[in-house]
């Protein structure tokens, strides 16, 4: 067995107990410390709150900061409901329900995509039309009624 | 007996069963550590006494991301270094004030109550320069690195391994004497 190996040994043989009595003293005056601390803690904050109600600078600026919170919110929120909005109108049902009732989409669509959207459009259109009615509508007619040509 | 981190944040909810818990749980490590760290009984008593009471008193601030056990130790370590740098406590206690230290019966107030091996061991170690009795007890009964010692010493690694080895050497000698 080596030295280090033997002192070894000899430390954990080495032991002690503790008197019951002082022990309970100590732990006593150990919780009253911890009491005061969790007290101190929660005066601090109560004064953080106390200099925030009394400084008029730190008053308005924790105004400033709660309206501009605010602001935020209602822009990100709106925002939101924008792009929400704009999901909404490129579903099929809406985007055909729009195209049904006003040339002026069709106008748009023709800006956006050219004669290209506006034909697959229109034929989107055709297909909700022949479920309703027995007239037909024809590219050639929309485009008149666009003034894009003299007769049908 | 419950996790560290469990103990530290029932504390800090403040309820009393946790402070009784953690002591019970480091108070025999601590003291042991502290009495082979100084070789004086008083002086170890007082250190682990202040520690525990300061530890208590700061438990809503507090924030240990290692070890707790560590944490204890460190600040025994710190705390006898500051006593005996302030007092420049440095002699060390003779044996018969240990044997009369360790006695219950004649002295029913006393906190710690030795083991024959550790009046020996701790009259063996007084022996030792502080940093040697430092290095060791922290290396053989705290269990710590080399590494981290020598953060704690503020030394070199290689400072700390030959404070260790001589401290084993003049240890082992003074325990062969006594045989």
């Amino acid at each position: 067995m080596s030295d280090a190996d033997e002192i070894k040994k000899i430390f954990e043989s080495a032991g002690l107990k503790t008197n019951p009595q002082i022990d309970e003293a100590i732990i006593d005056e150990m919780i009253k410390a911890q009491k005061a601390s969790i007290s101190e803690k929660t005066s601090r904050e109560i004064n953080i709150w106390r200099i925030i109600i009394k400084s008029r600078m730190v008053k308005f600026a924790a105004a400033a900061v709660i309206i501009a919170a605010i602001c935020l919110f209602f822009t990100h929120h709106s925002r939101d409901g924008q792009i929400e909005a704009q999901k909404i109108a490129q579903t099929p049902e809406s985007r055909a329900s729009v195209k049904l009732t006003s040339l002026i989409s069709l106008n748009s669509a023709f800006r956006r995509g050219g004669i290209e959207a506006v034909e697959k459009q229109f034929a989107e259109a055709e297909k909700k039309a022949k479920r309703g009615s027995k007239e037909y509508l024809t590219i050639s007619r929309l485009l008149c009624e666009l003034g894009q040509c003299e007769e049908i | 007996m419950p996790s560290d981190k469990a103990l530290i944040r029932d504390m800090k909810k403040g309820r009393p069963d946790a402070t009784r818990k953690l002591y019970q749980k480091y108070i025999t490590d601590l003291l042991k550590i502290s009495l082979m760290a100084t070789s004086d009984i008083h002086l170890a008593q007082d250190c682990v006494h202040d520690v525990f009471i300061r530890f208590a008193s700061s438990i809503s601030r507090l924030n240990i991301r290692t070890n707790l056990k560590g944490y204890l130790i460190s600040a025994v370590i710190n705390e006898i270094r500051a006593r005996m740098n302030r007092s420049k406590l440095l002699n060390p206690v003779s044996i018969e004030q240990i044997n009369d230290i360790a006695c219950p019966a004649e002295n029913p107030q006393r906190w710690a109550i030795l083991n024959e091996q550790l009046k020996i061991l701790s009259n063996a170690m007084s022996q030792l320069p502080q940093e040697q009795r430092e290095a060791l007890t922290l290396k053989i009964e705290a269990g710590w690195t080399f590494r981290k010692i020598a953060r704690a010493q503020n030394a070199s690694i290689s400072t700390v391994q030959s404070r260790c080895r001589y401290g084993l050497q003049k240890l082992r000698s003074v325990l062969k004497e006594g045989e």
